[in-house]
Order: C-alpha cells, then sequence, then structure tokens
C-alpha cells in the first residue's frame, strides 16, 4: 500500500457521498488528499462515457482518476466484507498517520510515550523477505524505531498468552454450561477479525453467540499498554500512543471499534495498526535500508516480550495463527478429562485449510475441534451449525470447538503479509516465513512468569471477574442497510 | 391454438404449439428449464415463485405445482442432470434445492445455499450432477458440491469478473465452467489442485453478457449480450485458447436475453428485447464456422422474450417465456 494509492483512493472516495463515517478519535483525521492540487478544489469529476472518472480542473485540463482499489484484495473474506466507510477507516491507519503522529510528538508539555508492538508473524515475515533470523529483525527494528523516538516494542505474543489462556478457560466453562443457553457450544475463535466483521454482517441472528468473547491478542495488547503499563510508568492512557504491527490489514478495522474505545479517557486501545508490508513502505519513506542497519538489543526497552533472559530465543505456542485449536484442545482434555495430551494428530478435511482432531475417552468422542481457513470452510462451518439449530437435531453437535481465520493458510498469510509476485514464488516464501515463525520455544502460556503476575495483581486471576471486564469483548449484529436501487434484472 | 402470422425463411416456420399465461398478470417470466425427460417445464418469475408445468390427460400445458420459498424474485432455474433436483437463483442472495419424489410431481425443498451478499443470478449443475456452480451480483461464483444427506458443501469462491455475474454453465463434458459477466467477459474455470482458478477470458462483446450455451460436444461456445451482438466461439487446442470465430450483428434491434445451442439439432435459438426468437443455423462443410439466421419470428411475445430452450428429448420443440409473463412452446417446421 504505497501514499499514491492513498491519495488516489480517497479522491475517488469523495465520489461517493454515502456511507462516510467521519472518525471522531484524535488518532484518525478524515482522509485528506496530503498533495494539494492547484486548483482549489474547484475541479469537477466527470464520468466519461466509457465508465471512467476524469477530473477537470478549472483550466480545463482533464486528468483520470483511478479506480479505487482497496487493499484488502488479498484476502478474500475480507473484500467481501468491506463497505466505504471502513476503508475510510483503513486508510487513515497509515503510514503517514503514524508519521504524522511521531513527527509531532516533540513538544515537552504533551509529549507522548511511544509503545509499537510486534506480531510473531510480522517478524518472520520481514526475516524471509530480507533473509536474515528473526532474532536479527528485532535487532534492527529496535534501532530504526530508536532513531523515530519510539520508546516501547512489545511482542504480542505476550498478549496472545492471555487470549489463550482466556479463550481456554471460556471453552471449559461453555462445555460444563456455566454460562448459560447464550453462550453456547461450538465455540468458535474470535481472533480473526475478518471473520468477526463478516460474522457479524451476515450471520448476526444467529452465528454471533457462539464467538468466544476472549479479545484478540492485539485488543488485550490494547488494554495492557493503556490501562495497566500505563499505570506503571505513571501516565494517563491518553498519553500513550499505541501502534501495533500485524498481518493483517482486518487487524485495522479491530483496533477501530468502538468497544475499543474509552470515552472517558478520549483514547483507543490500539492507535494505530501498521501492516508488514507497509513497514517496507516506511523504511522507504524514511530512506532506511533496513539490512545495513545496527543490531541492538538496549536501543529501546521491550517489557512485554517472550523473549528468554539472554534475549537470545523467543517463547511461542505452535500454531503460526495462534495456536488456538491446539492449546484450547489441550487445556480442556486436560481440565475436563484429565488427559495429557502429547502429539495433536490432525485429519485433513477436503482442502488443506479445514482439519480436524478429536479426543476419545472410554470410546466416546468427549472432543472434537476443527481448524477451519479460508472463506470456503467459514461458509461451510456456518451452514453446519445453521442446520444445527434450525433444525434441532437431536445428534450430537458437528464440533465442540473451531479455530477460524478468513485467510487461506492462516495468519502466517494475512492479507498485510509481505507478498512475492507469481504463485509458486509466494508460496515458497510463505514457507520460508513459516519456518522463520517456528523460530522459537514452544511454551505453555501458563507458565509465562509475567502473565501470571499481571494475572494476580490486576486481574484477579484467569477467567475472574475482572479478567471478564477487562480481557473480552461483545459482538454487534449489523442490520444490512435495504439497497435504494431497486435491481430489476 | 395455431399460429397465425405464418412467416416462413429460408423454407422454415415457427409454429405455436401451446401457450400459457401466468394468473397475475404483469408478471414477468425471467426463465425456463426443460426436465430432462422432455415433458415437464420449470419456470421462475418476479412473484418469487418457482412453476412446474406439464401436460394433462389431453395433452395441454398446464400448471402443475407452484414452490414459494423465495423472498424475492427468481432469476434462473436449473434441473440436475437425472432430473430429481431443481435449483432456483433469486435476488433473495439465496439458492433454493428442490427434490422431486419419484414418481410424481412432488418437490420438497431440500436446501437453501446461502452466503452471496447480494442477487443470485443464475445456477448451474454440472454433467454429473454433484457440482452446482451460483453466480451474483457481488461478482463472485460459487462452486458445492452435494453431499450424501442433500447437504452442500462450498468448494469454491471465487472472484475474477469485474462486475455483476449474469450467467454460469457448466462444459457439457468435463469440468470447466464458464461465466459471462456485466464487465463484457466470459470467463473460463478449473479446479487446479483444489482451488479454482480462471483459465481464459474472452473479449469482444461490447456490452453485458447475458447468456451463453455450450455446443454438444463442448467444443464450442456461443454468446448474446446487451451489445444485441451474437459471438461464437470455439476451443482452439493447439494453443490452448478459447477464440472467436463468428459473429451476428444487427439481425435484432434491441439487447439478446438468451440463446441456447441444442443438442439434438445443433440449431440455435435466441430470445431478444425486440420481442423476437431468432433460429441460428451451422454452416456445412468448409463453412462449419460460420452460421447464419435461419429464421426470425417476430412478435414471438407481447414483450421482451427473456429465455429460450430447446427441448433436450424432442427434436425441433423450444420453449420461449418473457415479460408477457407467458410460457410458449414452440415447433420449428420444414415448409415443403
Amino acid at each position: 500500500m504505497s501514499n499514491k494509492s492513498e491519495d488516489r483512493f480517497s479522491s475517488v472516495l469523495k465520489l461517493t457521498e454515502f456511507d462516510y463515517i467521519v472518525p471522531s478519535q484524535i488518532c484518525i483525521k478524515p482522509v485528506e488528499t496530503p498533495e494539494k492540487s492547484n486548483d482549489n478544489g474547484n475541479s469537477k469529476i466527470e464520468i466519461e462515457s466509457n465508465g471512467r472518472y476524469v477530473e477537470i480542473s478549472e483550466d480545463g485540463t482533464k486528468k483520470q482518476l483511478e479506480k479505487a482499489t482497496i487493499t484488502l484484495n488479498d484476502c478474500l473474506a475480507c473484500s467481501g466484507c468491506i463497505t466505504s466507510a471502513e476503508s475510510v477507516l483503513i486508510t487513515a491507519q497509515s503510514i503517514q498517520e503514524f508519521l504524522s503522529n511521531i513527527n509531532s510528538n516533540t513538544t515537552d508539555s504533551d509529549k507522548k510515550t511511544i509503545v509499537v508492538t510486534l506480531s510473531p508473524q510480522s517478524r518472520a515475515s520481514l526475516a524471509a523477505y530480507y533473509k536474515i533470523s528473526t532474532l536479527q529483525v528485532i535487532k534492527k527494528l529496535k534501532t530504526f524505531f530508536k532513531s523515530l523516538n519510539i520508546d516501547y516494542l512489545f511482542d504480542s505474543s505476550f498478549s496472545r498468552d492471555f487470549s489463550l489462556l482466556e479463550s481456554a478457560a471460556e471453552f471449559v466453562a461453555r462445555y460444563k454450561k456455566q454460562l448459560g443457553e447464550d453462550q453456547p457450544l461450538p465455540m468458535l475463535s474470535s481472533a480473526c477479525p475478518g471473520w468477526i466483521c463478516y460474522a457479524e454482517k451476515t450471520h448476526g441472528d444467529y452465528i454471533l453467540p457462539y464467538i468466544s468473547t476472549t479479545k484478540s491478542p492485539q485488543q488485550i495488547m490494547g488494554t495492557l499498554v493503556k490501562y495497566y503499563f500505563s499505570k506503571k510508568i505513571n501516565i494517563e492512557p491518553s498519553n500513550i500512543y499505541h501502534v501495533t504491527i500485524m498481518p493483517c490489514y482486518d487487524k485495522k478495522l479491530e483496533a477501530s471499534r468502538n468497544d475499543f474505545y474509552n470515552d472517558i479517557f478520549k483514547t483507543k486501545d490500539v492507535d494505530c495498526v501498521l501492516s508488514t508490508s507497509e513497514i517496507l513502505d516506511l523504511f522507504k519513506e524514511k530512506n532506511t535500508d533496513f539490512i545495513q542497519l545496527e543490531e541492538s538489543t538496549e536501543a529501546i526497552t521491550s517489557e512485554y516480550f517472550n523473549i528468554n533472559q539472554e534475549q537470545q530465543e523467543f517463547y511461542g505456542v505452535k500454531g503460526s495463527s495462534g495456536g488456538y485449536l491446539e492449546f484450547v484442545f489441550r487445556y480442556a482434555a486436560k481440565e475436563l478429562f484429565n488427559v495429557d495430551v502429547n502429539e495433536i494428530e490432525y485429519k485433513v478435511g477436503r482442502n488443506q485449510d479445514f482439519k480436524e482432531v478429536s479426543l476419545e475417552v472410554n470410546g466416546e468422542k468427549v472432543l472434537n475441534f476443527a481448524l477451519a481457513y479460508g472463506f470456503r470452510n467459514i461458509q461451510n462451518i456456518v451452514r453446519k451449525i445453521k442446520t444445527n439449530t434450525t433444525i434441532k437435531k437431536e445428534s450430537a453437535l458437528p464440533y465442540h470447538f473451531v479455530e477460524i481465520m478468513a485467510c487461506p493458510s492462516g495468519c502466517i498469510n494475512g492479507g498485510g503479509q509481505i507478498k512475492q509476485e507469481g504463485i509458486k514464488e509466494n508460496k515458497a516464501f510463505l514457507l520460508e516465513t513459516e519456518e522463520n515463525y517456528n523460530q522459537q520455544i514452544i511454551r505453555n502460556p501458563q507458565d509465562n512468569p509475567q502473565v501470571q503476575e499481571i494475572y494476580k495483581n490486576w486481574l484477579n486471576g484467569c477467567f475472574s471477574h475482572d479478567a471478564i471486564t477487562k480481557l473480552h469483548t461483545q459482538y454487534h449484529r449489523i442490520e444490512k442497510t435495504t439497497n435504494a436501487l431497486n435491481i430489476k434484472w | 391454438m395455431t399460429d397465425t402470422n405464418n412467416n416462413s425463411n429460408n423454407g422454415y416456420s415457427l409454429k405455436l404449439i401451446s401457450s400459457m399465461k401466468k394468473e397475475a398478470p404483469f408478471d414477468k417470466i425471467w426463465n425456463l428449464a426443460w426436465h430432462p425427460s422432455g415433458d415437464i417445464l420449470a419456470t421462475c418469475a418476479n412473484d418469487k415463485l418457482i412453476q412446474i408445468w406439464t401436460k394433462d390427460d389431453k395433452d395441454n400445458w398446464v400448471l402443475a405445482k407452484s414452490l414459494e420459498a423465495h423472498e424475492k424474485t427468481v432469476r434462473r432455474v436449473a434441473w440436475s442432470p437425472c432430473g430429481r433436483f431443481l435449483a432456483g437463483a433469486s435476488f433473495d442472495a439465496s439458492t433454493s434445492i428442490w427434490e422431486k419424489t419419484k414418481d410424481q410431481l412432488d418437490f420438497n425443498h431440500v436446501s437453501s445455499l446461502e452466503g452471496h451478499t447480494y442477487e443470485v443470478k443464475s445456477v448451474a449443475w454440472d454433467s454429473s450432477g454433484t457440482l452446482l456452480a451460483t453466480c451474483s451480483r457481488d461478482k463472485s461464483i460459487w462452486v458445492w458440491q452435494m453431499e450424501e444427506d442433500n447437504d452442500f458443501e462450498c468448494l469454491s469462491i471465487n472472484s475474477g469478473h469485474g462486475q455483476d455475474i449474469k450467467c454460469v454453465l457448466w462444459h457439457p463434458q468435463e469440468e470447466l465452467l464458464a461465466s459471462s459477466s456485466y464487465d463484457d467477459t466470459i470467463k473460463f474455470w478449473k479446479d487446479i489442485d483444489g482451488d479454482w482458478l480462471c483459465m481464459y477470458t474472452l473479449t469482444g462483446h461490447e456490452s453485458s453478457i447475458w447468456d451463453i450455451s455450450f455446443n454438444k460436444d463442448g467444443s464450442k461456445l456461443v454468446s448474446c449480450g446487451e451489445d444485441k451482438q451474437v459471438f461464437f466461439w470455439k476451443y482452439d487446442k493447439e494453443n490452448d485458447k478459447w477464440i472467436n470465430i463468428f459473429k451476428i450483428k444487427e439481425e435484432n434491434s434491441r439487447p439478446i436475453y438468451s440463446i441456447d445451442w441444442s443438442h439434438l439439432t445443433n440449431k440455435i435459438c435466441s430470445g431478444s428485447a425486440d420481442d423476437s426468437i431468432v433460429i441460428y443455423e451451422e454452416g456445412t462443410g468448409d463453412n462449419k464456422d460460420q452460421y447464419k439466421v435461419l429464421l426470425k419470428k417476430e412478435g414471438a411475445h407481447d414483450s421482451d422474450v427473456n429465455c429460450t430452450k430447446w427441448n433436450p428429448k424432442h427434436e425441433n420443440i423450444l420453449a420461449s417465456c418473457g415479460d408477457d409473463g407467458t410460457i410458449k412452446i414452440w415447433e420449428l417446421i420444414k415448409n415443403n
């Protein structure tokens, strides 16, 4: 997503008067064309007979306008659910926006603390692109961010530990029917914003109750940074500018949700989301040769980072989309049936993006989990649940838990990741990225001492009342707007 | 009922065998489909109904059933090759699947395919009867596979067309899907390792392509559209591409909405907004890639002719329907 394409985008957005929401938050300004044209805004836009949009300035010169290209195209699930309003939100969350906030952050009186949270998928993508290790990526990024006067670099694997623990506890509670009828099984994972957006828009009535209320790693980090970390460093939540780097454009939508905006402090949990590929644009913008950057562990501090004490190895979980299925499966098997699951054996379905795993106790299938990535597999899960709820079959539920991700191959292949030209090249690149992602020590989220400390000191334990208030969210059914055009054919 | 306007062309005439009018006036009939037996017709219309027509004891065509499942216009209907299932594509964004009881004209609504964001414009079964394709104004094509329990699993969601997709149609023999769109192109889709990829894009039409039809062995395709033109395409094996071999312009004064290539007689029929039905014939010998108008039936309907379909069992019989709310059955006759 280069800045040029955004200029083009905004100019076409002006043509569509409808559905234009001006964001109210300070971080996101209404989309403007930074490059002022010389016509004082008196140009006209006309549609030529061939359907092209042409801008005619006062002196009569014509300039053909490019069609709006929505950068979510890589991710099918996402392109299907983007309205122009959401596109505005996405465009507003750009490197320009980021840089203008960073650059204006100079005066001492209202100087903000700047926190960047990096996702493990993004560092893997950057490592594959530059052909260096993920550790080198982090060290170079620290040098780069230091030069931008950024104060902290955090790791969303850290907040993901909370997300996994809360999801697992929520699942067990649902399984034991402790949460009542409005939180039934199967529980559907909630970390993918493309999926959430789609579910709210098209299947609100019957699918939302099944979606886990646990916030995504990005939004849990948002909560931690603005309401826990802020207290630790003794500043107001609104005095932190929190930026995340994600494998996914849809995370921009997620960060823009009203649910993640605090009215009292007038601040969002995550102020700006940049995609991995936008980081390349950022390097370009800053004339930075990333590979030449010094490698530093000390340049900026990183309190919340799943890395060992020697700063040599990352801690993580298996599964490059966050490992929800695996962790919830193991946790539930232990908690509900006292079974220790060693290796998880998947049964691959019709395609690689659909897998199942089950647990049998005394010959009875007690846990049946599935992993469904990509739009088509989402469709089939939604269909199965709908058939089940409408027909009220007495037969067993198709699944107890489904890890859903909108992108084929999951988050490692997110729409915001760096892509290579050509199908073959991109596949090879994806494999490399996955390998980089796996440069880590597998650690059970329960064994993260900092997480345990925060649970103890701030949240009163996992899935407690406080944890539910702070680390869970809700979903909203979105009414379909009826089209004004009466389609006749 | 006989045809009073017995105009003949090239020694051919189109004789009206039967005419059925929908009860409610002004209901546009959008599409019709012959049951593989050739003795049953399914139609769909503005009134949200799918209707089943058949012959009574006295050999008169009568309405047998009205199937109600949709909240908006039903735009297209399609029988599975075995004739057991009927699919209806609707503007309510869903596609309904009906199962016909074995010996009777009773239908059970066995499934509803949801997922398209906007109007479903067309639906088609593949030659094996296990795959179903749907297309929509949302610019996507969905491929579904029928499961044992009459449920459907979505195999693929294809995007590639830049606009509303008007028609999807399977190759008569291969697992190859064709689609035509408001973006003036025809695309072919094929399953490559689990993903349906666009294999060919055919350009040439100057406006929306309303309908397409394959010849019997699938080596040729005919298309028609808003540009009042009929395009003939042929698969060029050597170069692995589809090429335009013939064009017919200026036969119709208004858009051509439907086209159908007979697998019995190799003749082609079309229906137009100029109220006419046109029959085309393929050349012979060295002229195999040339086509001529055999007959034009002006005023075939009182308004736009929306659909024309050859009977799959009985040679030279065709059915048409239109904005005038009537369904007509015709016979193409060679005069002596």
